[in-house]
């Protein structure tokens, strides 16, 4: 994990201590594992995502 | 002015009843701001709700609303009123934390939108409340609970729910991202209200997760909420998720009779993993608004089940892009407390597949509510699956599972968040002297009805008009003091154990 969240963290730009980077890896095992449910699950194809901005007239 | 209640009993009168008696000249807002500020004097050393009070401007504030109204230019209801705001409302002048050593010093020169409202109609501010730092639940602020020390006031609006319960101001105005005016109104035995997202005005409110934070009132009556509301809501230029919706009085409707009022129940999620003094406690509610003539209907949202991953997935990721200047500066990022930089440092590694696909979520979440609320006119729920946990307990046991209490004591306020919808906590009883709350939630911009539910509630229960037990300046406890505010109120009760 610790590796993996290396290599992710150069690709991000985003370089932690390696104490630091252990306490993130650890929290988001736990954070990913909850999020395989929402992977797993099959919303409906029609379903687009909720972006919550909206314009009003220029005029 | 005269004066005809002791000013040790103001405190704990409701705000509706306060701003009567200020309207009728019967109380000065310098008598009602004095009364608060004695009281944070006597017990908010042990309580610690508030982060900063600034009692120099507030009289200041009370005497500029006495001349006003002797002058017969009364503003409405909130002229003179002593309210408090969360740390993470800017305020010009006064210094707005976030919670946070991140933004020690800092004095913002502008007023947060909803506080320009509150301040136009007259309202005094006393200071700023003690929060979570940057609004995330994971350290452990000194705030206490006014029902028992040793316990948390809820979460990051735990200053406000702390504050109210403990009559030190008449409202206060919090922000929910997740449950943060919800849980810590049901912790602390108050009233608290999440409008509609785009409701009430963002803008000045330091940012936690742009499309899941929400501004609201904590008060100790649902009409002081409703009239909170009615001077907060509304469209601000400044914050472009504000909605062109009019603004209804929402106190004229109160009181009007919820019989036959559809109300549905969703017991899945909802009412699982809850412990069971709670849930009976809630269920001889539901029975209670039965009585008052609603006819419940069980109802079911399928996918709330996934909500947990999708409003983590929005908050990390949100939060992370916001806080990231901060991250980057080495000698500010050392100032987040390791566990908060943790979740934002965390939060930069959220996949944007798994952020769209939460998103994805919350439109078919808004479909499965939008289908549910074509046969009913509002949800209710328990607002939290336990009471008030003590300071230093971070797992809770519910049932044969144990679990951190931050992810337990949000499981039935987030889906509101993730969907926006407008949602309000009213005490609906004790379960070992703990107050808990009844959650009831309607459809966007419908605030009126659960507040009519809320009410037709609270005038049929007593558990409003029970009090905390004091909290002496030295630390002692003093139950059954009695706070009765006269004319206005019936006697308070302590709750049974």
């Amino acid at each position: 994990m610790e590796d993996a969240l290396a290599v992710l963290a150069v690709v991000a730009g985003h370089t932690l201590p390696e104490h630091e980077l252990r306490l993130v890896g650890a929290y988001l095992a736990e954070y990913w594992r909850e999020v395989e449910a929402l992977r797993a699950v099959a919303l409906p194809e029609e379903a687009e995502p909720v972006v919550q901005f909206h314009l009003e007239r220029w005029d | 002015m005269g004066l005809n209640v002791r000013r040790s009993d103001w405190p704990w009168e409701s705000l509706a009843a306060a701003a009567q008696a200020v309207k009728s000249r019967e109380v000065s807002p310098v008598e009602l701001v004095r009364a608060c500020l004695e009281r944070i004097e006597r017990i908010d050393a042990r309580l610690k709700a508030f982060r900063a009070v600034d009692a120099e401007a507030a009289l200041d504030g009370a005497r500029a609303a006495e001349a006003d109204i002797l002058r017969n230019r009364y503003r409405g209801p909130l002229h003179g009123i002593p309210i408090a705001l969360k740390d993470n409302y800017d305020t010009r002048g006064l210094l707005t934390t976030n919670g946070s050593k991140v933004f020690a010093g800092r004095i913002s020169d502008r007023d947060a939108g909803a506080w320009e409202r509150l301040r136009s109609a007259g309202a005094v501010l006393l200071g700023k409340l003690g929060m979570h730092e940057v609004a995330w639940g994971v350290d452990v602020p000194p705030t206490r609970n006014p029902w028992d020390l040793r316990r948390t006031p809820g979460l990051s609006s735990g200053g406000a729910g702390a504050a109210v319960a403990a009559g030190l101001c008449f409202a206060a105005l919090g922000t929910d991202t997740g449950g943060s005016i919800r849980i810590p109104a049901a912790c602390c035995g108050v009233v608290g209200l999440k409008p509609t997202y785009g409701r009430v005005s963002r803008f000045g409110i330091l940012p936690h997760s742009w499309s899941l934070d929400h501004a609201g009132p904590l008060a100790r009556r649902v009409e002081d909420a409703a009239v909170v509301l009615g001077v907060i809501a509304g469209r601000d230029a400044r914050d472009p998720s504000t909605a062109h919706v009019d603004v209804p009085d929402y106190s004229a409707g109160l009181r009007r009779s919820i019989a036959g009022l559809r109300v549905g129940v969703p017991s899945a999620h909802f009412f699982e993993r809850i412990t069971p003094g709670v849930e009976a406690t809630v269920r001889a509610a539901l029975q209670e608004l039965e009585r008052l003539g609603a006819r419940l209907e069980e109802v079911s949202v399928p996918h709330i089940r996934y909500g947990l991953a999708a409003i983590l997935t929005i908050e990390l990721a949100s939060a992370a892009a916001w806080y990231d200047r901060y991250l980057r500066a080495p000698d500010l990022r050392e100032r987040f407390t390791p566990e908060v930089r943790l979740l934002l440092d965390a939060g930069r590694f959220v996949f944007a597949g798994d952020f769209l696909k939460a998103q994805q979520l919350r439109g078919v979440l808004l479909g499965e509510l939008r289908a549910v609320f074509r046969a009913v006119d509002a949800l209710v729920t328990p607002t939290m699956p336990l009471t008030a946990w003590l300071v230093d307990e971070t797992t809770t046991r519910i049932g044969d599972q144990e679990e951190h209490v931050l992810h337990a004591c949000w499981r039935y306020t987030y889906p509101f968040n993730l969907t926006g919808l407008p949602a309000v906590t009213v005490p609906c009883g004790f379960v070992e002297g703990l107050p808990v709350g009844l959650q009831i939630v309607g459809r966007p911009f419908e605030e009126g009805t659960i507040l009519r539910i809320a009410h037709a509630y609270e005038s049929s229960t007593p558990w409003h008009r029970m009090t905390p037990p004091d909290v002496a300046s030295d630390g002692d406890v003093v139950p059954g003091e009695e706070h009765g505010p006269g004319q206005h109120s019936a006697p308070d009760r302590r709750p049974p154990t």
